[in-house]
């Protein structure tokens, strides 16, 4: 069974935030909002000095699928609706999340507010109770009434699928989330069982993000990671792109930082 | 298919209890102690480790867990209680009193035949109380030599501690018949028009009983999916019946009261939790708010467990003005304040 993970290329990346916009198209993420981000791929950026001597770092983030994931232990449910894959994604199983958050406040790598906390992403996202998750897919409201029909009107007469709407289908969640649940990055593993790469991987124009299978040592993120010395995202002290790593063993590992680590 | 299914559902009929696993307690949190149906079950029929599962073989279907379950995971295939009440109160227009019991023997004189009525619980025993005018005899002459023969003290106790509760005259509404003598069972006269008419609804029934249990075996739902209990549902029903003093009654005993206290931050994960749906959070104007519906919760104490403030208390006995409706917890139900 391959063990799936990434390796992304901080010497390459510029920050473009490709990544994060074919995410937001390939998983019909939402707009941030009330606290959460919805980006499965985001960024932190980091301004350091002062003018004219600044450093300015874009580092892209996404859901680490640890090994070791807090996420699954904390989840209450049986069985997991927060799970390990054989084949080392973490995925959430959207019919037995609850949404009581649990995996949330365990993951260290996410926060239940971004705005309160003041945290800069948030890698498990929660859809809140009450309102509907991507309501224009569904809102067959005249816009202007008498006169013009809503997206979701003339896609539905016309058979087809919402504007900016991707549609796939995976046994364990749906291409857009329910209100009241958490989602976070998959790995898109609708493509990847599919033979395709994810789609932040195949998006990159300068190549930063490789995808593959870490136990087979000739795969490429395999060669980078024994060409370059690796450092994941955060480590014991919670400080960024440095070794010693928080225990919870992450598969998404960053190669090449302009700074020496 | 469908063939298939139909002959599989017809020679299994051990296959009486339809499960929902999304409804355990123990499934919706790995903390959890419940055991409800595990202490019940006289024979040891009920696991609970990855998933909940009842031993076929083993099971007597006394329905004992049907009734027990805090959270309505167990539900008896092919019944439906509503209309089997209904029914028994259409039965009081053509019989002096109409005769509930189960179908283990042909022989079992009655007018409505169910499962092992082990699933009476006794908020289905207030309902039937209620919603028939006359009596209503419970057949359990059979019960003597029967495994599941237990279930009569339960029921004697289920009824003795409705009794004690409440002022509801459950003893002259309900009578347990363990003795053939004291039964008043009379066959339903019927004209011809009455009697193919009568052949027609079984027919019916029957059929309908028969697609009915061709459902999926996996009634797990999902687990967001919120509902309230049948026997909360019903006891909902029948309190709306009562006379002032027995709806208080009722209330004090049957009902809940959700209560927190400073430790609550409002996280709403408690609202997540709640398999029946009895929490909610509303838009008010200083922000979203914590509201209990007292109809809608059956007391399973989920939340009290779950909460990492360990801020919930649930007590028995309502407090607000109506358990009908989605009360701010913050007004009118806190404590500690």
């Amino acid at each position: 069974m391959p063990k799936y993970g990434m390796v992304i290329d901080l010497q390459k990346c510029v920050g473009c935030g490709a990544c994060a916009l074919a995410c937001k198209t390939e998983n019909n993420t939402q707009d941030r909002a009330k606290g959460q981000t919805f980006n499965w791929a985001d960024f932190i950026y980091k301004a350091e000095g002062k003018f004219p001597n600044m450093k300015f770092t874009a580092m892209p983030v996404l859901c680490n699928h640890c090994s070791d994931a807090a996420c699954v232990k904390a989840c209450p449910v049986t069985p997991k609706a927060m799970h390990k894959h054989e084949n080392g994604m973490t995925i959430h199983n959207m019919e037995r999340c609850i949404g009581c958050r649990q995996c949330q406040r365990a993951c260290p790598y996410s926060s239940e507010d971004v705005d309160k906390s003041k945290a800069a992403y948030s890698v498990i996202s929660f859809n809140d109770f009450s309102d509907e998750v991507h309501p224009f897919y569904k809102d067959k409201t005249e816009v202007v009434a008498g006169c013009t029909a809503s997206g979701a009107e003339i896609s539905h007469k016309a058979g087809d699928i919402p504007p900016h709407r991707t549609m796939y289908k995976h046994s364990d969640y749906a291409s857009v989330r329910e209100k009241g649940k958490v989602e976070k990055c998959m790995f898109c593993e609708h493509r990847v069982l599919n033979g395709e790469l994810p789609y932040c991987v195949v998006s990159c124009p300068a190549k930063a993000r490789t995808f593959g299978d870490l136990s087979d040592p000739n795969s490429e993120p395999s060669k980078l990671l024994k060409k370059h010395k690796a450092v994941q995202l955060k480590n014991n002290k919670g400080e960024l792109l440095k070794p010693g790593e928080k225990g919870t063993r992450p598969n998404v590992y960053y190669i090449r930082s302009f700074k020496k680590a | 298919m469908l063939q298939g299914k139909i002959i599989d559902t017809i020679s299994n009929t051990a296959d009486a209890i339809a499960i929902d696993q999304s409804r355990c307690l123990r499934m919706r949190f790995n903390k959890s102690t419940c055991s409800e149906c595990i202490k019940h079950c006289r024979f040891n029929a009920i696991r609970i480790d990855e998933g909940v599962d009842i031993k076929r073989n083993i099971c007597s279907e006394c329905m004992l867990c049907v009734s027990v379950c805090p959270s309505g995971c167990f539900d008896v295939k092919a019944m439906d209680s509503y209309s089997m009440i209904a029914r028994l109160k259409r039965l009081s227009n053509s019989v002096p009193v109409p005769v509930l019991g189960c179908n283990a023997r042909a022989d079992i004189k009655t007018h409505e035949k169910t499962a092992c009525l082990g699933f009476l619980s006794e908020d289905h025993i207030i309902a039937l109380s209620v919603f028939l005018e006359g009596r209503l005899q419970i057949n359990l002459t059979g019960c003597a030599d029967c495994r599941n023969g237990f279930i009569v003290d339960k029921l004697k106790k289920r009824m003795e501690s409705i009794a004690e509760k409440t002022s509801l005259d459950v003893f002259e509404k309900i009578n347990l018949v363990e003795d053939r003598l004291e039964l008043c069972y009379q066959d339903i006269s019927l004209d011809r028009r009455g009697f193919f008419k009568a052949i027609k609804n079984l027919t019916f029934l029957q059929a309908a009983n028969l697609f009915e249990n061709i459902t999926p075996d996996d009634n797990t739902r999902s687990y967001s999916a919120k509902k309230v209990t049948v026997r909360r549902d019903l006891l909902n029903r029948t309190l709306r019946l009562l006379p002032e003093w027995n709806y208080t009654q009722v209330l004090d005993a049957y009902y809940y009261n959700f209560r927190i206290d400073q430790g609550c931050n409002n996280c709403f994960a408690c609202v997540g939790m709640c398999p029946t749906g009895g929490l909610k959070i509303s838009a008010k104007e200083a922000g979203p708010e914590l509201t209990f519906n007292s109809s809608l919760c059956s007391g399973c104490g989920l939340c009290e467990g779950f909460c990492m403030n360990n801020a919930i208390l649930i007590e028995r006995g309502f407090r607000g003005h109506n358990p009908f409706e989605f009360c701010s917890v913050k007004n009118r139900l806190l404590c500690n304040t």
